[in-house]
């Protein structure tokens, strides 16, 4: 993938960047908030990425836009709060969400791999597969990936061996009656569990009781606060169930055309007098059938993929519930217990929570055995060996990388893609850690991304390694977008020499601030107007209909 | 082992020819405005006319490869008879429709469709010869100025694109996803099995007096059920694709919030399969058909095109409501939309 041109405004103002280049390119000023965070945490927001937009900017207030080329196609994609238009020559396509993107970029831009999640094969989303190639200037760890929340370091993983082709292996008949019994045993401590839990009967009656108490203002807060939680609580379960009820109709439909079809294909008939089965009703009209093949595989996999975009969906939003019930759980928890009813009733809550991760657990453990029997496959030992291997093998790179870079230092010695959490790192130490890993996963992965790192020298980054770092992206090759802020004093517009394999792109002149412009929108609006109009009621107010 | 031989193995490709013959009529021939129905195996291989049949269009298709002069003049056969018979007057073009003639033959070609002065006069002559001489054989008379004038009318049309492209010609239906050329080709091969199959009923020795009786025979395709089965199949491959709310539908969306509108277009998508995959209803849901695609010029939304169609078709279909029908109309005009 390359990146051709980054654009993003509105009707009053606008930017245009297109004069990146397929190698090295540097966006650099000698002072601050000329644009540069904008535009690269610009770019990856337009492909799916989950923003990190300086506070000078509300994102939802513009329409972002990027033209990228893969595989020798163009493709144009614009983003608009959460909607998507994606063009390639005459195609337009619209997406109401990234989960909807995602797969459309799976098909057609970028193999996304798939790793098991809760029990269940999904596509990474975008924003997991980007921290491969891109890091921004904010929110940037040595201890874990950026995207926390959904995912985990020990997905990152799983997408790494993803993509290397490890995979988990079948069972043998000997270990499958093994993890049957496990099984048996977890279910069993957990029936018992839940039976302590339901004693308690928490769950349900905290809301009501609490709504009882109104007479403390403290408590009206809560109750405010609790309510809200409860709200959006209700809006997610209601979300949830839409698309529960959405993909059970989509299934049902599926298996009703499905067995439309066999009764169909059963049987023939045959002309008597020159036995071709070409035999067909004849009426006044018609004589042909009403679809063929293609049309009825057509439908039954479009339905297909539907089903899948709504499980994605409906694992996307148990997890926010889940999120959302523990927020609510924990703000149960910090009621001011000044209240003798309050006090008993705590101590119910808390005996129920008390029980409540070994139930996680344990839930979790009969997931994966039942996840394991159903795909008859586990992890061996041989997996286990090659992924230790291919974390050798990136952390090798790493070294090897490190060395370049900081060649009169020596280098550092990674143990690990992540740190341990707790460890103290400096800012320059962690960028050259950030920088390995991405000049890491390009040469090992070999993916055609683009590599864009906002600040590439961070604050404290010498002279001698900041050459070595762009000479080793020349020398890696494929497209790099770095952005720098320089000191005043070492400031001149010759900073970077323009050449066959570096693009050096000034962002002097910006005003501060102020990067978006007036004369910009005429060809900001060229670039977007066509795919605009059909996203969504783009500077022309929505007719009111009725 | 024992090898099956003797059989008709020019089948196939001859048939295919003889769909790029009707095709040819429907899709690309100047004046296919006024074709509407091609009669088969009758009169010729494939016979266009218009509404009333009181004009004619005659092809003779010769899938053969690489023809010599005389196996061109040989084809020519039928349609010369043609010339030659009681409804001369009806017939307005004579076609030879054959594959790519070796290029020696030409004094210079740039035309897919050219007239025998576009040969050399050498293979004239031959393209002459070989007509008398199976018209000899035959014993029928032979009168050179008629065969003259005859020869000077013929046309002779190299079909030398994919059949992609003939079932495009058609009507053009325009999709938002990529669509590869097997939809086609299965179109396409559709469209030539009943074509054949109606060559299995019999009409040798019978007497017609107009040229409208051929079609009481039951041996003619009409050019609307042809656009109907291209445009079927093709919003066949719309359903639950879409990207975009169809523009003649966005009306009947008014009001409703994003979860309803989702909801609607589940269900509308859901009625229209049920309709593509339920054999019993084949006769409603082609009449159907028939009646949105001839109602569907000049109107700007599906509702519009509603109110045209016929009542009592409407009532007719159990599977579909009147909100999965307005979608399904509305599919078919953005598919068709850039055809005027």
């Amino acid at each position: 993938m390359i990146i051709r041109k980054f654009a993003f405004g509105n009707e009053t103002e606008a930017f245009v960047e297109s004069r990146f280049s397929p190698y090295v390119n540097i966006i650099f000023t000698g002072s601050n908030n000329k644009g540069k965070t904008l535009v690269s945490q610009g770019i990856m927001y337009t492909l799916g990425n989950i923003p990190a937009f300086p506070d000078s900017i509300d994102p939802d207030n513009y329409y972002f836009f990027l033209e990228v080329e893969v595989n020798e196609h163009i493709y144009k994609i614009l983003r608009h709060k959460g909607s998507y238009a994606v063009a390639r020559k005459d195609h337009l396509n619209l997406f109401e969400s990234t989960t909807e993107l995602k797969y459309f970029l799976k098909k057609e831009l970028i193999e996304l791999p798939q790793i098991e999640k809760n029990g269940e094969l999904r596509v990474v989303d975008p924003h997991l597969f980007y921290e491969l190639f891109f890091i921004g200037q904010d929110k940037k760890q040595v201890s874990e990936i950026v995207s926390k929340g959904f995912y985990k370091n020990e997905d990152f993983f799983n997408m790494l061996y993803a993509m290397k082709g490890i995979t988990k292996s079948s069972i043998s008949s000997e270990e499958l009656e093994k993890l049957k019994l496990k099984k048996a045993i977890a279910r069993r401590r957990l029936a018992i569990l839940k039976r302590d839990q339901n004693g308690t009967g928490a769950e349900s009656n905290t809301y009501s009781w609490v709504l009882a108490s109104q007479s403390e203002t403290e408590l009206r807060n809560k109750e405010e606060k609790l309510k809200n939680l409860h709200e959006k609580l209700s809006v997610l379960k209601k979300q949830r169930n839409r698309e529960t009820n959405r993909k059970l109709k989509l299934e049902t439909l599926i298996n009703e055309l499905r067995s439309l079809n066999l009764l169909i294909e059963t049987g023939s008939v045959a002309c008597g007098s020159c036995g071709s089965n070409n035999i067909i009703f004849r009426n006044k009209d018609i004589d042909f059938e009403i679809s063929n093949n293609t049309v009825k595989s057509s439908i039954l996999n479009a339905i297909q993929e539907r089903i899948e975009i709504k499980k994605d969906n409906i694992t996307f939003l148990n997890h926010k519930i889940t999120e959302g019930q523990n927020a609510l759980s924990s703000e149960i928890e910090n009621i001011p217990n000044s209240y003798r009813d309050l006090i008993l009733y705590k101590d119910e809550i808390n005996k129920a929570k008390l029980l409540e991760p070994e139930i996680t657990e344990l839930k979790e453990a009969i997931e994966e055995i039942e996840e394991a029997l159903k795909t008859g496959k586990i992890i061996t030992e041989n997996e286990l060996k090659d992924q230790k291997n291919a974390i050798g093998n990136i952390l090798d790179l790493m070294n090897h990388f490190s060395f370049e870079i900081d060649s009169e230092d020596g280098g550092a010695t990674y143990e690990n893609l992540f740190s341990k959490p707790g460890k103290v790192i400096s800012g320059s130490e962690a960028q050259l850690f950030y920088l390995s890993k991405l000049f890491s996963f390009k040469q090992y992965l070999n993916h055609t991304f683009p590599i864009v790192v906002d600040d590439f020298r961070d604050k404290e980054i010498s002279t001698i390694k900041e050459k070595n770092i762009i000479s080793i992206a020349e020398k890696i090759g494929g497209q790099f977008i770095f952005t720098a802020t320089l000191k005043e004093e070492e400031y001149h517009a010759d900073k970077y020499v323009l050449s066959d394999t570096l693009n050096p792109i000034d962002y002097s002149h910006h005003k501060s601030k102020k990067i978006l412009n007036a004369e910009h929108v005429t060809s900001f609006k060229g670039l977007i107007d066509y795919m605009a109009v059909k996203l969504d009621g783009y500077y022309r107010p929505p007719q009111k209909l009725t | 082992m024992y090898l099956i031989s003797n059989t008709e193995k020019n089948q196939g490709p001859a048939s295919d020819y003889e769909t790029k013959s009707l095709l040819y009529l429907f899709g690309k021939i100047k004046d296919k405005k006024n074709i509407n129905i091609a009669a088969i195996d009758t009169l010729n291989d494939v016979t266009g006319a218009s509404g009333c049949c009181t004009a004619l269009w005659d092809i003779q298709s010769k899938g053969v490869k690489n023809l010599t002069p005389g196996e061109i003049g040989a084809a020519l056969y039928t349609l010369y008879k043609n010339y030659n018979s009681h409804f001369n007057n009806y017939f307005k073009k004579y076609i030879l429709l054959t594959p790519e003639i070796k290029k020696e033959y030409f004094l210079s070609l740039d035309k897919d469709e050219h007239a025998i002065d576009s040969f050399t006069v050498n293979v004239q002559k031959k393209i002459t010869d070989g007509l008398l001489k199976k018209l000899k054989k035959n014993n029928l008379p032979v009168d050179e100025k008629s065969i003259n004038s005859f020869l000077n009318e013929v046309i002779f049309v190299r079909a030398v694109h994919d059949e992609e492209k003939y079932v495009k010609n058609v009507i053009p239906f325009k999709s938002n996803n990529k669509r590869d050329a097997g939809s086609y080709k299965e179109i396409f091969k559709e469209i030539r099995d009943r074509q054949s199959s109606l060559k299995n009923y019999p009409v040798e020795g019978k007497t017609i007096s107009y040229p409208e009786d051929i079609l009481k025979y039951r041996k003619h395709i009409k050019k609307i059920d042809i656009e109907m089965l291209i445009v079927n199949r093709l919003v066949g491959e719309e359903v639950f694709q879409q990207r975009l709310i169809p523009q003649g539908f966005i009306e009947e969306l008014i009001g409703l919030n994003k979860d309803d509108r989702e909801d609607v277009i589940l269900e509308c998508n859901s009625n229209i399969s049920r309709a593509f995959f339920n054999k019993n209803s084949k006769k409603e849901f082609w009449d159907l058909f028939n009646q949105i695609v001839s109602n569907i010029k000049n109107c700007r939304n599906a509702r519009e095109v509603l109110n045209l169609i016929n009542v009592n078709v409407l009532s007719k279909i159990t599977i579909m409501d009147e909100l999965s029908i307005l979608f399904l109309i509305a599919l078919i005009q953005q598919g068709l939309e850039n055809d005027n």
